[in-house]
Formats: structure tokens, sequence, C-alpha cells
């Protein structure tokens, strides 16, 4: 079989065993019976590995079929033709399926059988003094369903890359009352532009989803031009200079730090242009001020548009009468809209010396207080539209542009410290993806992808003596990557093929009867709840624009004192998802996996509904009941339950007798080889298998028993997820 | 690679290995010493704290709190800090005086600000000032002199007087100014100059205050209540992090604790083998070996944080009340462990020394700035309060100092909502320590003028960002000083302090606090 050794070994594999330095190479060895295992160990490492990267996690179905293609074709084709069918996926919307997991609940809302009006989409009853928020609150379903999605969907490429650029356009749920209900139209309040909020994150999204493998330009745009992103950073409604106030800054500044060029020119390889004074900055203060007057005149766009107002509505150019929303919020689901009379009339002096003529062709100099921006010559819609345009791609155009969100991306899918060779490398996709586009998401993720510095990381090796056995070894500290938590919680439910059951009832009676759920089983979607509080991470939940962490934390202690190579751009490693590790995430964490994996990930709510004074309300507080006429039941379960049941096998195997050295060691190298893409550190594996022969010789005294197995490969599974090999990825 | 056939040959042999040697208490304590003395620290030599227990509790207004809506002026006659002035340059952005007399106030209704006087008494300059609205509280530790603020202070790499000097090349200038992760770096390192810093100066302080030798236990010597703190980041020390927590859900002193060590399930004994395995390990890729030291450190402080908390002997909640609110937990912790820390009786966390940091976001107000600031303050007015109330109550009111910090101030000018980025602030300081009596209070630095004076003698770059007048470097080396840092030691913490001159009687860097 020699001649297929060499026709079908991915002549990759060669390539990085030659050029691979080792630094900090730890290896750990797999046993092998003939070459063939050699094969497909290889090609499950490379699976595992690649879709660690593309993926929130590959089950062991898609790693396996990945791998046969890869010793079929080869690993880079096979990973090129994955990505081809990933492509062709439709998109899973956010928004529809936020919508979707809303109306398959609103049967069993005991809340709107008050008022016997058919529930719709668009308000929610609530009394105006209700203090407690709605259990069945609306803005929990996004969460649900950016979580259903990530774990089932099938366009995985397309969701990673989604949850990528979600992190560069960093937006949150934590301000702006993006979680605020709507009202309905005859409860104090009313229908107000001012509460229909909730559907504002899913909707911008799904930018990312749909835009994916679309043009960076049209995210910038889509982003900019997005209501929810207009009220993040506080520039929607933003007006020209006059009367002593001022246009906000904070869109300006930010398009620029964090959504396209960052705080220094950069080149190509992502290193710094210095000068004597050291490295160079891509802007100042009064750049931002030039880039604040570009940002103003816009506002949400629905409604009668009067382009003409003279003074800009606080929410809208538009006025009369709001339109009827039948998808839940209107503002959000249609771009903002400029209001050219307040969009700024003066000159602007951009970067890379573009300037921006007044509205009456005068350029003046670069300041605030130009006579020509006082002109009475309004924009006009077309005209200050065309200025946002031109701010716009005068950014994207930046040569600091493609470097700087190249790093970004390629931190979130593959290492957080690429070298200058590999950001050169995709840079050069992002300036130009063959046919002369630049700024292609799909040429640059195929090329974040499928780089060879993408495989570099493991290392595989065939060894012949003492005895036949296959070695995995990891090229190290450069080449590594803390795992986002989130990641990780999805890797484990998809291989773990977690199984969720989504169960709904109602009851008159309260609280005697407690209604059971089993009955309404209303679907099989994982609803899962943000777990924020567990990993400091979850979608929507980021802290601010700046993400969950810094595109440049260092963590202390002996990172600090790494010597970094020559090829990595900045000279200084960094770790950004360290910068929410903390001894609280970490104990919560591991006790977070010890639950899951010993009983489910589920939540049971039970929900009280009463009505006082002809409002309906809810909460569980029970001070409100005093004043309770009538009251209702909701009972909700959520489950996500765990099928262990092939480690069990393999711990059953070591049933047979004395001794159980190999069928552990059959355990421990399937879990290394499916989760830690074979790179479970040495001694960490020699420690799991004496661990787990000690349980095996505790309970073996009568035969190791169904639910003794079941213990050992929840053993063994909890280990390797708390084990530093399966949290930090290559 | 070198040692894969090592490995493969020996690791049947090892496989044999009891791995059920379980962990007690006191091995997990006796490992706490050494968690953070991983890379070279011992050179630099330590400072003996002395005169009983200090801690520090840093309030980090993260985000940018517009600090001259905290601190405004109220006078309404020439050289008073003027009222009009105020009124006049924020616009909408104002908040009103007084029923009587609200000059020329333009803005929303959100209260009368409360009157302070900087007194002549005191060695102040007389002018009247006015605290935010819901600052209540704050105005009453003010006249009792156990509170105060210093004006106009930000960070600087050298003096700074106006804009002339700003324009000439050759001044140095802090790196990133008006952006918020360069300038709360600012803040947190005193190094203005980078934005490589990967320390703080609370960390830098720390880490020559707590030589083993000294003091047993250096992980609750610095403690975060919000998660990863570059700020309490040294070389020997990391900052802990506790949750916050409120009267009635108090467990494990706010640690979390790993469970199932030592459990009874198969999984369990699994689990509890390798935990009691992580300390011997070694990873030659410095991600795995962060992580795998940082979960040690999380399991193990945990745990001496929860088993040195019900013992009989010491005390356990303090008497007072903290508010719901996230101030109000974090301080609520903070208050627990500097009740445990500072006790006379022996424990595993007592402590000389320590010093906390406690983060409140949420201040970046663009836009709707005075309802926000409405709605937020009074839940740190009352979180400080009832933290007063605590040090009052046990005694500690001199042994504790509670200081501000935050990103920059805002524009004075009004961008129709709220407030863009800038720079000069006015943080605030309250405990035992400040140097006042009741009604002789002072406000330290020197309070601009709220005008938009761009030229060249002004301190205006624009829309009301000012260059600040009192360097942070002085701010924090007045509360380095009380902490006990010795004048020659300053500048292995704030490295750029030699170039500000000290303002203070008695060779004090400013003044505010009493340094014995």
């Amino acid at each position: 079989m020699s001649h297929r050794y060499n026709a079908y070994l991915p002549c990759a594999l060669f390539v990085f065993a030659l050029i691979g330095v080792s630094q900090n190479a730890e290896a750990a060895d797999f046993k092998v019976a003939t070459r063939d295992d050699v094969l497909v160990l290889t090609s499950k490492v490379q699976a595992t590995q690649f879709l660690t990267h593309a993926t929130f996690g590959g089950t062991k179905a898609e790693i396996d079929a990945l791998a046969l293609r890869m010793r079929t074709i080869g690993t880079v084709p096979a990973a090129n033709e994955w990505i081809d069918a990933q492509v062709a996926i439709p998109a899973s919307s956010q928004s529809a399926l936020e919508r979707k997991m809303f109306l398959d609940d609103v049967p069993y809302w005991t809340l709107y059988n008050r008022t016997g009006v058919a529930p719709d989409y668009v308000y929610t009853p609530r009394a105006s003094t209700i203090t407690t928020e709605h259990a069945m609150s609306r803005s929990g379903y996004r969460t649900r369903a950016w979580w259903h999605n990530a774990l089932a969907g099938q366009d995985q490429l397309r969701l990673k890359t989604a949850w990528a650029l979600s992190q560069v356009f960093s937006v949150s749920r934590i301000a702006n009352g993006f979680d605020d209900e709507e009202f309905e139209s005859s409860v104090s309040g009313g229908p107000s532009p001012t509460r229909s909020r909730f559907q504002g994150l899913s909707n911008y999204y799904d930018i990312f989803s749909n835009n994916a493998f679309g043009k960076f330009r049209d995210i910038l745009g889509k982003v900019t031009y997005h209501g929810t992103m207009g009220d993040w950073l506080s520039f929607r409604g933003n007006r020209r200079a006059a009367g002593g106030i001022f246009p906000d800054e904070n869109y300006a500044r930010e398009v620029m730090q964090l959504f396209t060029i960052g705080l220094y020119v950069l080149n190509n390889d992502g290193s710094q242009q210095t000068n004597a004074a050291g490295p160079i900055s891509t802007y100042d203060a009064d750049d931002i001020r030039e880039y604040a007057q570009v940002f103003t005149g816009l506002g949400y766009g629905y409604g009668t548009y009067s382009p003409s107002s003279s003074s800009l509505n606080p929410y809208s150019p538009y006025t009369g009468t709001v339109s009827a929303d039948p998808n839940g919020s209107t503002k959000y689901q249609v771009p903002m809209r400029m209001a050219p009379s307040q969009h700024d009339r003066g000159p602007k002096y951009l970067l890379n010396g573009l300037v921006l003529p007044s509205t009456i062709g005068t350029t003046g100099s670069p300041t605030n207080t130009d006579a020509d921006s006082n002109n009475t010559t309004s924009h006009t819609e077309i005209s200050a539209n065309a200025e946002i345009d031109a701010a716009l791609n005068g950014l994207f155009n930046h040569q600091s542009c493609p470097p700087f969100i190249v790093q970004r991306l390629i931190q979130r899918f593959v290492k957080s410290n690429p070298s200058k060779a590999y950001v050169g490398r995709v840079v050069a996709k992002f300036k130009n993806n063959g046919q002369n586009v630049r700024g292609d998401m799909k040429e640059v993720v195929r090329a974040i992808l499928t780089d060879p510095e993408a495989w570099q990381p493991i290392r595989v090796q065939y060894v012949r003596s003492p005895s036949p056995s296959f070695v995995v070894s990891t090229m190290g500290s450069e080449d590594s990557r803390l795992q986002e938590p989130v990641c990780n919680f999805t890797r484990f439910v998809r291989f773990f093929k977690g199984s969720p059951e989504y169960q709904k009832a109602t009851s008159g009676t309260y609280p005697t009867v407690v209604p059971t759920p089993a009955a309404n089983i209303i679907s099989n979607e994982f609803r899962i709840g943000s777990l924020d509080a567990t990993f400091d991470q979850n979608a929507y939940d980021a802290p601010s624009v700046f993400n969950f962490y810094l595109a440049e934390f260092r963590p202390t202690g002996e990172f600090q004192a790494f010597p970094v190579s020559s090829r990595i751009p900045t000279g200084v490693l960094v770790a950004p998802e360290f910068n929410i590790v903390n001894a609280i995430t970490a104990n919560a964490t591991t006790n977070f996996y010890r639950g899951l994996i010993s009983t489910s990930l589920r939540s049971d709510t039970i929900q009280t509904i009463g009505s006082i004074a002809g409002n309906t309300i809810t909460g569980t507080s029970t001070t409100n009941t005093a004043n309770v006429t009538t009251l209702a039941t909701e009972s909700t379960r959520s489950r996500v339950t765990f099928d262990f049941s092939e480690e069990t096998t393999l711990a059953l195997g070591t049933n047979v007798g004395l001794p159980w050295e190999d069928d552990v060691l059959k355990l421990i190298e399937h879990l290394d080889l499916y989760l830690c893409g074979g790179t479970l550190h040495p001694r960490y594996k020699l420690k799991l298998g004496g661990a787990l022969i000690a349980e095996i010789t505790r309970v073996n005294a009568s035969g190791v028993s169904n639910a003794e197995a079941l213990e050992i490969a929840r053993g063994a599974v909890l280990s390797i997820v708390t084990s530093p090999s399966f949290l930090v990825t290559e | 690679m070198s040692n894969s056939k090592k490995n493969f040959e020996t690791r049947r042999n090892l496989l044999k290995l009891s791995t059920c040697g379980a962990m007690t208490n006191a091995t997990f304590l006796s490992a706490l010493t050494h968690l953070k003395m991983t890379s070279s620290v011992m050179a630099e030599s330590s400072i003996v704290p002395t005169g009983g227990y200090k801690a520090l509790v840093c309030l980090f207004f993260n985000g940018a709190i517009d600090s001259f809506n905290v601190l405004t002026p109220f006078g309404t006659t020439q050289g008073d800090a003027r009222y009009s002035e105020y009124a006049g340059t924020r616009s909408g952005a104002a908040l009103k005086r007084t029923l009587a007399w609200d000059g020329a106030w333009t803005g929303t209704d959100y209260g009368y600000l409360n009157p302070i006087v900087d007194s002549t008494s005191a060695g102040g300059t007389g002018r009247t000032f006015g605290l935010h609205p819901r600052f209540t509280y704050l105005k009453q530790m003010y006249d009792a002199g156990h509170a105060t603020l210093v004006a106009n202070c930000g960070a600087l790499v050298e003096p700074i007087v106006n804009n002339n000097d700003y324009n000439n090349a050759t001044r140095k200038k802090p790196v990133g100014l008006f952006s918020h992760p360069d300038q709360q770096r600012h803040w947190q390192t005193a190094v203005p100059t980078s934005r490589n810093q990967v320390k703080g100066w609370a960390g830098k302080m720390m880490d020559r205050f707590t030589d083993p030798a000294l003091q047993a236990n250096n992980v609750y010597s610095a403690v975060s209540t919000s998660g990863q703190s570059l700020f309490l980041t040294g070389d020997r020390i990391g900052g802990y992090t506790i949750g916050g927590v409120t009267n009635s859900t108090y467990t494990n002193g706010g640690a979390t604790v790993i469970n199932g060590i030592n459990g009874s399930t198969g999984t369990d004994r699994i689990f509890t083998a390798m935990q009691n395995d992580f300390a011997s390990q070694t990873y030659a890729d410095v991600l795995e070996q962060t992580i795998l030291n940082g979960r040690i450190e999380a399991r193990d402080a945990a745990l001496a944080l929860s088993s040195a908390w019900p013992t009989a002997t010491l005390p356990r909640a303090p008497a007072v009340q903290f508010p719901l609110s996230g101030l109000g937990s974090q301080l609520s912790a903070v208050a627990k462990v500097i009740k445990i820390a500072s006790s006379a009786t022996t424990n595993p966390l007592q402590q000389q020394r320590q010093i906390f940091i406690c983060t409140i976001g949420g201040w970046d107000h663009h836009a709707s700035l005075l309802a926000s600031q409405d709605t937020m303050i009074p839940a740190i007015d009352t979180g400080i309060k009832a933290f007063y109330d605590f040090l009052n109550a046990e005694g500690l009111l001199s042994n504790v100092t509670l200081f501000s910090i935050s990103d920059f101030a805002r524009t004075l000018s009004y961008n129709g909502s709220g407030s863009d980025h800038a720079w000069g602030g006015n943080p605030i300081v309250m405990g035992g320590a400040v140097n006042a009596t009741a009604g002789n209070n002072r406000i330290w630095g020197s309070y601009p003028n709220i005008v938009l004076n761009t030229s060249g003698t002004g301190l205006d770059r624009g829309r009301g960002v000012f260059i600040p007048q009192t360097s942070s470097d002085l701010y924090h080396a007045e509360i380095c000083r009380w902490f006990g840092v010795p004048d020659n030691r300053l500048s292995e913490i704030l490295p750029n302090i030699g170039n500000f001159p000290y303002r203070g009687t008695g060779g004090n860097p400013l003044g505010f606090l009493n340094i014995s």
C-alpha cells in the first residue's frame, strides 16, 4: 500500500514538517497498526482543525466526511470544495427565526386571552404601571434564535463569518432601549417610535449573515445606514453645526478606529508605518470633527418623507402618521434616510487629501467655523448621501483598511497572532480577488481558512520505531488561540449531539395547579438563553462597541516574557480572549460544563399572570398578588440533552477483563482527536488514563455496569473540556 | 518533538500511577502565595507597610462621565466660578442652578445643583460650586469634610499650560487622546506614552507592598469586582475577581467555587484527579500555560475565600445595608472583604494593604446626557454613601480612601443631545483621610472658567476640550503617598511624576489627603 501512502497523503503535510522551525513543539502520539491508520488519523486531525476554524464545531459525521474527502482529493482541495458548498447554502436569518419562535409561542400566551384580540407581532399588551419585565420578553427571542442557528444551522461557514463580522461592527442590547417592548395602542403610551426597538439587533445582525460572502464596502454602507447603528453610536438625528451645537463625533471616531482603518497607518503585512516620532497615526481629533460633519442629517427611514423640513425630527426626516408596522420594527427594517437640510453645508477635509466642497462650491479651510458652512444653500438628498459614500469609499480604499480588517478576521477564525506573511497573503486577496474586486469577503474568508499558516499550528508525523505511532505536535504560542467561550460551548453541543426539546403549557389556575409542559412539545429548537453571566460572552451582550475583548489585549505572567519572533507584525504577542477570563468566569465555566455533562442544559420557568383593574400584568413577584383578580400560569421547559453513548461504549469495553489500558486509550484518543485535533498534552493524556483506570479499578469488583461506564465517560469528557488543550485551539 | 518517543515508552508505566490523592484545603492555601510568582519579580525592593490597615477603592466610571456636570460653577459674580458662563457654554447640556436664579439656563429640568464652597478658611478661593442634583449624599460628605473633588485633572506626560504650549511640537502629549481604550489605559497605567503598557500603577504598587515574607497571602491584596483589570495587574499581582453581592445573597464571600472536587460520583472522582494534577502540569505554549495558571488561581483563591468566610470568630456581614444597584453590590462585596482582611483575628485573607477596583459603565453620553445622568447618578451617590456609613460603623473611615477615575471628561459644548470626548475632568475622593473638616472644605486643582477660549493663551482645544491643569500623576501620587509609598519610590510606580512640581503644603503632591 505504499503507493497509496505516497499518492494520497496530502502533500502539504510534508511542507509543514520541513518549514516548521518548532520553538514550542509538544507532541502526543496515537497508536497505529498500519499506514492506512496514519492516513485516516492525519485527515481527521486536519478536518477537525479546519472545522474548528470554519464552523461552530464539527460533528463527528461532518469531521469524518470531510476527512474522507481530504484523503480522496487532498486536504486543500477538499477544504475548497467544502467552502464552495457552504457558500451555496442560503443564509440562516436571525430576524426571521426570532419572529418564528415568537409566533410559535403566541398560542400559549394566556396573556392574550384577556382582550380576545388575536395577538399580533407588533404590540405587546402591557400595563404602563408594571415595573417587572415581561417573562416572555421579546428581547430573549433573538438570543435563542442565535443559539439555534449556531448549533443547528447548515450554513456554518456563513454563520461563523457573520459572528466574526459582528465582533468587528460590535453593537449590543445593553443600551438605547434595544430590549424595549412595544406598547399596545390601547395602553397608556400607545405605539411609540421610541419603543418599537426590540427587533433592531437581529435585523442588524442579518447584514452580516446576508453579506458574509459579499463585499466589505456593502457591509460598511449597510452598517452606516442602519438605524440600530444610528442609535448605538448616536449619530441618528445628528445635525449640522448651528447655534453653538456641534455634530456628534461618536460614529466619526469609531468608524475609523474600529470598523475600517484603526489607529495606525499599516503596511500590507499588518506592521505599523513609522517615522522619527514612532508609529504614524491614521487620524487626529481634527479629522474626527471633519468626519462628524459628514455623518449629519440621517434619521429613521419610515413615515411620510419631508426632505424640505427645516427642523430635523428627533427620530426621522419623516413626518406624519407612523405607517402600519406589519413586521415589528419598521424603523430598523429600512435604512436611515437623509434630511438634507440638516446635513452640514461646509467643506470637509477628509483623510488622504480628500476634500468635499461646500454646497456653494467653495473649499474654505479645515475648520468648523467656515463662513462657507453657514451658507443658505441646502444639500439635496443625493448630494448629502454622496458625501457619506465618498467618506466611506475613502476609508474603504485607505491602505490601512485591508490589513486592519484582515488581522481582526484571522483572530476570529484561526489564530491570535498571524504572521506578516499570512496577513500579507490575505490582504492581497482583500485588495484584489483576482478579478479586480476589492473587499470580496468570500475570497478573503477562503484565503484565511486555506492559507498554509492556518494548518501549520498542528503537525503530524509517523514514527516507525520503537513501535509504529502517529505523533501530533503543536507549533506553540505564536500559532494558537484561546478559543472563545461561546465557540467552545457550540463545539461541545454539536459534537455530543445536543438534542433540544422545547415545551410550553398554560393553565388557568394559580398557584395550586402547575401545568405540565410535556403534553405540548412545540419545537425542537435550541431555545437557549444568554450565557453571558457564565462566559462574559454571548451574542448581543457585548459590553461596548469595543466588543467582548480588545484585539490588542495581552494577559500578564509568562505571556509577557515570551520572546516573539520577527514574523509577528507588531512585535508583541496578543491574546484577546484572555480579556474575559477571570476568577469568576473560569470557575463558573467549569461548573457549567460539569452541570451539562452530569445532567443536561435545562431551563424550566413558571410564569404567573394576572390582571389588575383591567390591565394585564406578569411577573413572578408575589407582591403583586394582593390586587390581582384573575390569574393564570404559563410554564416553559427548555432542555438540551447530550449523547455520550459512543464514549460510554468505549468505556464499557473495559468490562472484559484486565488489562484495560488499550480500551482506556481508545476513549481518550477518540475525545482527543475530535475535540482537540489530537493536541491533548501528553501528560494530561497520561494522567487522564490513570484517573480512568483508577475509577475502573474502584468499581470493577462486580464488573463495570452501564451506569458506571457512563460515569467514566462523563468524567473523561469533563476532563477534556476543562483541559488547556481544548480551551486553546490550534 | 524530542520527547515524543520517551512519552510513548513511558506511557503505560504512567498509566499505572495513582491519581487519587485529594488536595486538602490546607494544601490549596499554602499554594496561594506562589501563584503569581512566575515571572522575575523579586528585583523590586519591597515597601514595608506601617501604621495599620489601609485600603484604596478605585471607582472607575467606564465610558467617560461628563464630570463638568458633576462639579459645576455656581457663582454669580466676577471672580467666582460663574454659573452663567457654564449655562451659556453648555447650552442644552447645562443643569439648573436654583429656582430663584437660572441665569442663562435653557435646558431641561433635572433638579437643582447642590451648592458647595471652596472655603477660604481652609485655604481655598471662596468660590462656590455646584454638585450634580443627584449627588445629595456627596454634598453631605463634602460638607462633613470627608469628600472632595480635584478639578480639571487628566493624563499628561508633562505640563501643558495653554494652547500655545500644546502647539509646541516638542511638548510631549499622551497617545490616543480622546479615545476610550487609550485614555482608560492612561488613567490605569500612568504611562500615557505607550499602547503596549500591560501593568497598572496599582499592580506595580502592590507588587512592592506584597513581599511574601511580609504578607502571607497576595491574592486578596488586589481585588476587582468587575473582571479583568489592567489597573491591578503587576508582576506578582494580577488582580483577583470576585462578584458583586447583595446583602441577602452573600455566600462564599463572593467567590465562585468549583463544584464537584472530592465529589462522590465517578465523574467527580475523575474530575478531581485531573484538577489535582493541574499544578504539576507545564505547557510550552504560553497561552495554555496562562489559561492553566488562571484556572488554578481561580480555583484555589475561591476556596480560600469561602473557607475563610464562615469562621465563627470573624465578623460576617457589615451592619450597613447596601443599595441593590451595580455599585451597591460591588461596594458591598468590597466592604465584606475589607471587614475580614482588616480584622484583628488571624485569617487567610488578613492584609496590611489592599486595593480594589469597582467599575460602573454606561457613561458615554453622546446622547441623552441629562436624562441618563439623572437616572444613573443616584446609584453612585447612594452606593458611596452606604460605603461611607459602613466605614464609619466599622471605625475604618480613616483607613480607607475611595477615589474615582474616568477615561476623560466630555466636551463642554452640546451636540444636540449629549457631549463628546474631551480631556481634563473632575474626579471624586471620599474618606476620613480627606484634608478637610466640617465647614472648612476645599476643591483641589484649578477649576477653569467654563468659556470656550481657543486662543493661544486659552485651554480649550475646541468645543470645550480642556487641557488638564492638574496631572493625573499628581492625583495618583497623593493617593500613593497616603497609602505608604515613600516619596523617593513614587517614580517606580508613576514614571512621569518627576515632570510635575508638587503643589501641596508640607511637600505633598496636591494636598487633598492627610498624609501622615
